[in-house]
């Protein structure tokens, strides 16, 4: 790092350190995002076995296409909307990452103990009583093996989706992925080396300040 | 006109789709049941008959496959506001305190907190757990947690309290405890709910807290009869008229067979000459053997007696007694077991001996061995492939029920060292007599070992 603080300087050393937190920013969205969506998803089919006979195989397929084979449309889409990459690339992060969390709160949900289903049924545990008391709670253990997954693959996603082409249209967000991409383009060294340095660091220090403690608390507040 | 009943079923069933998938296998049928207001019904059965499904199908948790089942008059439809359960496992929220999961019904009403925690450490204080409010289930032993469970269902004064076997979960002196509070505090006239219907395979659990003791079948339920309990509350298991209830109970448990009438004194018939049925109960000789070397020589054991010295419920001995009865070496008279002739032979033989007895009543008493036998010795190669057995069994059993009892024979004939099977050619051999006079002598841990090897 040091060296590459000689070779760029430090304005360019901070800008490398900002984009790692706009791409941190977008990791977490996609978490956040994920979550919202695909939780209520989960617990609908993790709670009905014979929904997720039908959906399951259905949600494998739509996973196992590999992401960046639909950035083109994306990328047509954002042309055609006007929505900026800066947010857009969230979107395109996501398509790979998303399966974590929905994959696992599945499993979570359908490992809700029958007896306490129906417990929840006939003392008429619904709606928001019923998330707070029952849901979130035996979900947290699985919700955060499938968050650290997919924050996880949303870095490794950014590299790729922070810089899209279509024909000749090139689009670029500033960010840690965008960074290294071009970095790697350009043949610099010392600027890649240092995205690189940059990025480790993040992930471990998001992986000791949020994840670690997050799971400790799933082990001893809502283990069994 | 009379009152609607509280809840109302009639001619009802229920069906699971078989583990195979194949068929639809009756758990409960034609059941017609009402409870009323201010009774405390008990629902007894063996395991497999149905009586969990039973009180499911009352909360609404589950619907009937035939039948209707009325509440207050009109059909139940989803899940029923008249219940709160009490279930076999507590089902608390490991994540919430004690006032938390006492509570959390109150919640789902939509009751402020403050008004919650009132009703809550009320609740809890019927309970004798005021102390524990604040604590997570986890610090609670077994009977305090199953406590919880009964102050989570006060706390709704629900009009029918469903108990589905509350105590079976918990140790001898923890569920008679608990019990006896029950009862007590249904007695005292300030029992939260109008009505229990409680499930249990206890005889002593029923007599204790029933109005009515309604006795279901097994494979599929079906209601056999009911025995009205007339004691005085709180009542004492030592009353004669209370051990009279149990003994006439424990006769009908016993006796499959035997019709429930109350009104005709419970005397058990004579032994039947009815057609031998090929099935046999899925329990070890090894545990046939060890009953036997608890029944006292002469006199022989009260049931209950028995069910305590061997730490086991009674739901468990009886699978074991069936099996030394179909054995003929021993024999229940009224609520007492007793030893035939053949049982104390056993009793006092040594491990070589008590391994040729064994055979001995087997080919004499199980028709299936002697069949199985009689084809072995009429085969050139000494062998006999499980498909007879199967065939043999197809005409009255299913399939599962069918590899049951297959498994059972296979274990019976092995463990005296009768024949010998292999289980990747499926097929039975005649055990080679140097074999099996090894085996015996090699004694049942010899034997035990040998399995486990061939499996």
């Amino acid at each position: 790092m040091a060296s590459s603080w000689h070779t760029l300087g430090g304005r360019a050393t901070l800008a490398v350190i900002g984009a790692g937190f706009l791409t941190m920013g977008r990791a977490l969205a996609v978490v956040g995002l994920s979550t919202l969506i695909f939780l209520p998803l989960a617990v609908t089919i993790g709670l009905r076995p014979r929904l997720a006979g039908v959906l399951q195989p259905l949600i494998l397929m739509a996973a196992s296409i590999p992401a960046n084979l639909l950035f083109p449309f994306l990328t047509v889409l954002f042309l055609w909307s006007g929505l900026p990459l800066f947010l857009g690339c969230v979107l395109l992060m996501a398509l790979g990452a998303q399966w974590y969390v929905l994959f696992n709160a599945t499993a979570g949900a359908s490992a809700i103990p029958s007896d306490l289903r129906e417990m929840a049924a006939v003392f008429r545990l619904e709606g928001r009583v019923r998330w707070r008391r029952l849901l979130l709670p035996a979900l947290f253990g699985a919700w955060v093996t499938g968050a650290i997954t997919a924050s996880g693959a949303a870095w490794n996603a950014s590299i790729v989706a922070e810089v899209v082409t279509w024909g000749h249209v090139r689009l670029a967000t500033p960010g840690l992925g965008s960074t290294i991409a071009e970095a790697t383009a350009q043949g610099d060294r010392p600027r890649l080396m240092l995205a690189l340095v940059v990025m480790s660091l993040f992930v471990v220090t998001l992986n000791r300040l949020l994840w670690r403690p997050l799971y400790r608390q799933a082990e001893i507040r809502y283990g069994a | 006109m009379a009152p609607e009943p509280l809840l109302s079923l009639h001619q009802v069933a229920r069906l699971f789709r078989s583990a195979d998938g194949s068929s639809d296998v009756a758990v409960l049928d034609a059941i017609d049941l009402d409870v009323a207001c201010g009774e405390v019904v008990a629902l007894l059965g063996r395991s497999g008959s149905g009586k969990s499904t039973l009180l499911r199908l009352m909360a609404g948790l589950i619907a009937p496959s035939e039948g209707i089942i009325r509440r207050s008059g009109a059909p139940l439809r989803g899940v029923n506001p008249d219940v709160a359960i009490v279930f076999q496992s507590f089902a608390l929220l490991p994540w919430l305190t004690v006032l938390e999961n006492t509570a959390v019904g109150l919640e789902a009403r939509g009751l402020e907190r403050h008004e919650r925690r009132r009703r809550a450490l009320r609740a809890l204080a019927m309970v004798g757990l005021e102390g524990s409010a604040e604590a997570y289930p986890r610090e609670l032993s077994g009977g305090m947690r199953q406590r919880v469970g009964f102050a989570r269902a006060f706390v709704m004064e629900p009009s029918l309290l469903l108990m589905d076997e509350p105590f079976s979960a918990l140790d001898i002196l923890t569920s008679e405890n608990l019990r006896r509070d029950i009862d007590e505090l249904w007695a005292g006239g300030h029992f939260p709910a109008r009505s229990i219907m409680i499930d249990t395979h206890s005889i002593e659990e029923a007599v204790l807290l029933a109005d009515r003791v309604v006795l279901l079948s097994a494979n599929p339920g079906r209601i056999r009869g009911e025995v009205p309990i007339a004691l005085a509350r709180p009542r004492n298991d030592e009353d004669p008229a209370f051990r009279a209830l149990v003994d006439r109970l424990v006769r009908y448990m016993t006796d499959p067979d035997l019709p429930v009438d109350p009104t005709v004194p419970a005397v058990p018939e004579p032994a039947a000459a009815a057609s031998p049925s090929l099935a046999l109960p899925r329990v070890s000789l090894g545990a046939v053997c060890d009953l036997i070397a608890t029944v006292p020589e002469a006199a022989g054991i009260a049931l209950a007696e028995l069910a305590d010295e061997l730490v086991l419920e009674l739901d468990d001995l009886l699978p074991i007694i069936d099996a030394g009865e179909l054995l003929q070496l021993m024999a229940v008279e009224g609520s007492a077991l007793q030893l035939t002739r053949e049982g104390l032979a056993l009793r006092a033989a040594g491990e070589e001996e008590q391994q040729r007895l064994l055979r001995a009543a087997l080919l004499r008493h199980v028709p299936l061995v002697r069949q199985l036998q009689e084809a072995l010795e009429a085969s050139a190669k000494r062998e006999v492939e499980e498909e007879m057995v199967l065939e043999l069994l197809d005409d009255a059993f299913t399939g599962p029920e069918a590899e049951a009892i297959l498994a059972t024979l296979v274990d019976w004939t092995r463990s005296c060292g009768l024949l010998r099977y292999q289980r990747e050619r499926r097929r039975f051999l005649a055990a080679d007599r140097r074999d099996a006079e090894a085996g015996a002598a090699a004694g049942r841990t010899g034997e035990a070992n040998a399995e486990r090897g061939s499996d």
